[in-house]
């Protein structure tokens, strides 16, 4: 009595229809005494089925002329784009932080209503001590709808 | 004799720049200077008179703004160095202090002796001096003012021959038309026998009043400006800290006196009185007001808000807002910024 193989290629040939009647015997026996057998030929069969339920894409335009001429490829991929992806990733990534931060530790600008008519009174002021007062200061006294 | 180290040199260096330095930063405020000429003399007399005079009369205001024609009169009264402005004095005057009646009672908003600060404004401005027409009854001299740059009048005054009271003076725009003017439309002794409405009582100086005077400030701090010069020859003659942190810049050119108040943040216009005239100058979007005082401008330019007062006509305003436009050079956080942002273009 020979001794049993351990599983091997012959698997995956059966299960494609593609041993002779004398190897499909020979690996049929194999089956019926092996749990070993039969545990791998399970795997492989959900493996192969697996495979094959993928959707299939066409390649995208220009993929197999970098696949065929490496060089060629890469020669392009340098001229495209001088900093890794990692880095640019990184930079942006850096950029985004900035940005967050900024907005959270420096604060908004106030915002401002100039009391017009009571500057308007500052500078009437000014003026009068410089300008001749009477004609400056005039306007102070006076109630105007700029002044209510 | 032996030549000094490179250590004595640098330490002699650094103390010659600091002393220049201090120098700068805590002089005074900018000296006075020399005033020659009939209609400058004409200036400063009228300037002296109307606090040392003794006088009584009506004064009427004009401007016009978007609306139409306006006029106001102001009551006024000059006796014993005291002058007084407003039927129920409103405004008070007494050498270099300045009182103004505030809702609580009277409040003193200038007190600091000034010299002759402003430039003499025959330097700006052609200055011509003849008889002029009778104002309130009073004969008078007419000082015209012109632009030697368009060889145009634009403010006519007219000063009392006998007092030098300044009587009258009308500002006209490029075409001729008079667009502001103060004049008195009656003038007597202080007894008041021209205008009955006048109290009897000599104005005096409020017993009692609260503070409310600005700070002169030495030094500007980023982002704040204050060019030595702006516009079209107006000279910086003061530099104030007013209230809720505002700074106040005046500048002269000794005719006119325009003021720059700054403050930090950006502009709320919700609070802004009404009746603005929406404008563009210089690229940027500016509120105009006319008010019976002169032309009141607000506008935005980097992190400050602006607002403008001047009795100047309004083409002369527009040339010093053209002088605080943007920084001419990026602050730090715009550094910072630009090259945190800029590989990004955003």
């Amino acid at each position: 009595m020979s001794a049993r193989p351990a599983p091997d290629d012959r698997l995956s040939a059966y299960l494609d229809g593609e041993l002779d009647a004398a190897e499909r015997e020979t690996v049929d026996g194999y089956l019926a005494e092996s749990s070993e057998w039969r545990a791998e030929r399970d795997e492989v069969a959900f493996a192969r089925d697996a495979l094959r339920g993928l959707p299939v894409h066409e390649a995208r335009p220009g993929f197999w002329e970098k696949v065929l001429s490496p060089d060629l490829a890469k020669a392009r991929s340098r001229r495209r784009s001088r900093l890794p992806r990692v880095a640019t990733a990184a930079t942006a990534a850096v950029a985004v932080a900035a940005v967050v931060i900024a907005s959270l530790v420096i604060p908004s600008a106030d915002r401002v209503t100039p009391r017009v008519p009571a500057l308007s009174d500052s500078h009437a002021v000014r003026s009068s001590v410089s300008d001749e007062p009477v004609s400056q200061l005039a306007t102070l006294s006076m109630i105007t709808p700029f002044r209510k | 004799m032996r030549a000094p180290s490179p250590r004595a040199l640098i330490l002699l260096a650094t103390v010659a720049a600091l002393t220049a330095v201090a120098t700068l930063v805590l002089a005074p405020e900018p000296a006075a200077t020399s005033q020659t000429g009939p209609g400058v003399q004409l200036l400063d007399d009228a300037r002296r008179a109307a606090e040392e005079q003794d006088f009584s009369g009506v004064l009427e205001v004009t401007w016009s703004d978007a609306s139409g024609q306006h006029n106001s009169d102001v009551f006024v009264r000059s006796a014993n160095g005291v002058l007084a402005l407003g039927d129920r004095p409103s405004v008070i005057v007494e050498g270099a202090r300045r009182f103004v009646q505030g809702p609580n009672g009277w409040l003193a908003v200038w007190s600091q002796e000034t010299k002759p600060d402003v430039p003499p404004a025959s330097d700006k401005w052609e200055l011509s001096v003849h008889a002029g027409p009778t104002v309130a009854g009073r004969p008078t001299q007419e000082l015209d003012a012109t632009d030697r740059h368009h060889d145009k009048v634009r403010e006519r005054l007219y000063v009392d021959e006998s007092t030098s009271l300044l009587l009258r003076r009308e500002q006209l725009d490029t075409r001729g038309r008079t667009v502001r003017a103060v004049g008195f439309t009656s003038i007597g002794e202080p007894s008041g026998a021209l205008t009955g409405a006048l109290p009897a009582q000599a104005p005096t100086a409020p017993a009692r009043s609260a503070s409310r005077q600005p700070q002169i400030r030495h030094g500007v701090a980023a982002p704040f400006r204050a060019p030595g010069a702006t516009g079209d020859r107006f000279q910086l003659v003061g530099r104030y800290d007013e209230a809720h942190s505002t700074l106040h810049l005046f500048y002269s050119d000794g005719l006119y006196g325009v003021s720059v108040f700054e403050q930090k943040g950006d502009l709320d216009p919700t609070g802004l009185p009404a009746g603005a005239e929406p404008r563009t100058v210089a690229g940027r979007d500016v509120r105009q007001y006319q008010t019976p005082g002169g032309v009141v401008m607000v506008w935005q330019s980097d992190d400050v808000v602006y607002t403008t007062v001047s009795d100047a006509p309004v083409d002369q305003l527009d040339q010093v807002l053209a002088d605080f436009g943007p920084s001419p050079s990026p602050n730090a956080l715009d550094r910072v910024t630009n090259f945190v942002l800029g590989p990004f273009s955003w």
